[in-house]
């Protein structure tokens, strides 16, 4: 189930966070996470467990990069454990047919749906944990806002550019 | 008990999840711990190698933005520095003699901007109103004189040196005691000329070239320069003696301004006798 193409993704996502997204930081409110990209996109087929696994992985990755403890295992496993639910309420599909829905091929309208939820409330947990207090929370819906705009303007770049290459082929 | 290990592996996701968000957090808690002996953190050999070499990297293209923090901070210190501060007050020691009356008092300055290789040339010095420097004052430096205030602000001065041809000052041959206009024609920051000297006077290559007591700029005998050569006039009556000057323009930095006190009452008394 798990492609080279997959492991490609993968290793590209993480360096593409860490040398250029990371190195953004606009006064501290601008943290693009584009990594998420990579379990949002995982195949529906794919095994829930290794979904989790490679989640943990890959922020097991960003978080040794960012000194960040382990902020972004806790927020993306979180978002690999609930991406299946919020790609059901994005394409309004059930049972035999939601088998057939390919997470990078959705449509614009269901991507966009389907990103916004995602982008929306892993940042939101990251940023929350990262906080590790209640007390911040304005602080952190600001840092949600910012960071979730960039991340879904790249995102819909990332999926917009695969969808032609695609089509071309 | 197969019931519950069904049950288990109806769940084993949630496990799982917990499983791994268990670990995330116990590893967030010991990161935020004062010891810090985490597993995760980009210390190690891999994750730290690759950031040294895109910190290189950033801290390589970032040079232009260093170098101007550099700079701001230099002047940062260079401001706290003790150069930098401007005194407000001199320190002028008066001593109190009841059978002389204080003529001439001294102000000390620096010269902050100048020039002496124009044709006309001028100074700033770091003296104004607020230390009593006044139009028209003279200046002088430690080896002889140097020129007159030409315009006061608060804080500054500008000076006419002696080495621009609006100077003009009364100097005397210190041994004959003949005197005439010292002037300067701009050529060489070095020289200047004393002219009007009568032709019968004896001129001594060397000779000591004084203020005069004829100047209100200055009080008497401080040395203007040495004479160098000296030459008839195009008049055939008068020498024009080539002076050396004690002031060393190019070098010169540590000025004191002359203040006379006398100086209005001696203005007042000739006024009246200029019949209007």
């Amino acid at each position: 189930m798990i492609t080279a193409r997959n492991i490609l993704s993968f290793l590209v996502l993480v360096l593409f966070q860490v040398f250029i997204l990371n190195n953004i930081d606009y006064s501290g409110y601008l943290n693009p996470y584009v990594y998420i990209l990579f379990v949002m996109m995982l195949p529906v087929k794919v095994p829930r467990s290794t979904v989790l696994i490679l989640a943990f992985l890959i922020g097991l990755c960003i978080d040794m990069f960012e000194n960040s403890g382990g902020v972004h295992i806790a927020a993306t496993v979180f978002l690999a454990y609930i991406r299946i639910p919020l790609l059901k309420v994005a394409t309004q599909k059930r049972g035999e047919d939601f088998l057939s829905v390919k997470p990078n091929k959705l449509g614009l309208g269901n991507l966009i749906v389907y990103a916004l939820l995602c982008i929306l409330i892993h940042h939101f947990l990251l940023f929350l944990i990262e906080s590790y207090s209640f007390r911040d929370i304005g602080t952190v819906l600001v840092r949600t806002m910012m960071s979730s705009i960039f991340t879904f303007v790249f995102v819909l770049l990332v999926q917009l550019w695969n969808f032609r290459k695609k089509d071309r082929i | 008990m197969r019931n519950l290990l069904a049950y288990l592996y109806r769940i084993r996701i949630l496990i799982l999840f917990v499983f791994l968000e268990a670990i995330a957090f116990t590893w967030i808690s010991a990161s935020r711990s004062y010891q810090r002996s985490v597993f995760i953190n980009s210390a190690n050999s891999v994750t730290g190698g690759m950031l040294q070499r895109t910190n290189d990297v950033e801290e390589y293209l970032d040079l232009v933005d260093q170098n101007e923090k550099l700079a701001e901070e230099n002047a940062k210190l260079r401001n706290q520095s003790e150069g930098s501060f401007f005194p407000l007050s001199t320190d002028t020691t008066t001593v109190i003699d009841s059978s002389n009356a204080i003529r001439y008092t001294y102000i000390d300055a620096e010269i902050v901007s100048g020039s002496y290789r124009k044709a006309r040339n001028y100074m700033t010095i770091n003296r104004g109103s607020v230390h009593g420097v006044e139009k028209g004052m003279g200046v002088i430096g430690s080896k002889g004189i140097v020129g007159v205030i030409k315009d006061v602000s608060k804080h500054f001065s500008t000076v006419i040196p002696l080495i621009n041809p609006s100077f003009s000052v009364s100097g005397r041959i210190k041994n004959s005691g003949y005197f005439g206009p010292v002037l300067w024609n701009n050529n060489d920051y070095q020289y200047a000329y004393l002219t009007d000297i009568p032709r019968y006077a004896k001129i001594n290559k060397g000779d000591t070239i004084v203020t005069d007591s004829r100047s209100l700029l200055f009080p008497m005998g401080l040395t203007i320069g040495y004479i160098d050569s000296y030459n008839l006039q195009e008049d055939q009556n008068f020498f024009a003696v080539k002076i050396n000057l004690a002031t060393d323009f190019a070098s010169i930095h540590h000025v004191y301004v002359i203040e006379d006190k006398m100086k209005l009452e001696v203005q007042n008394l000739q006024s009246q006798q200029d019949p209007k």
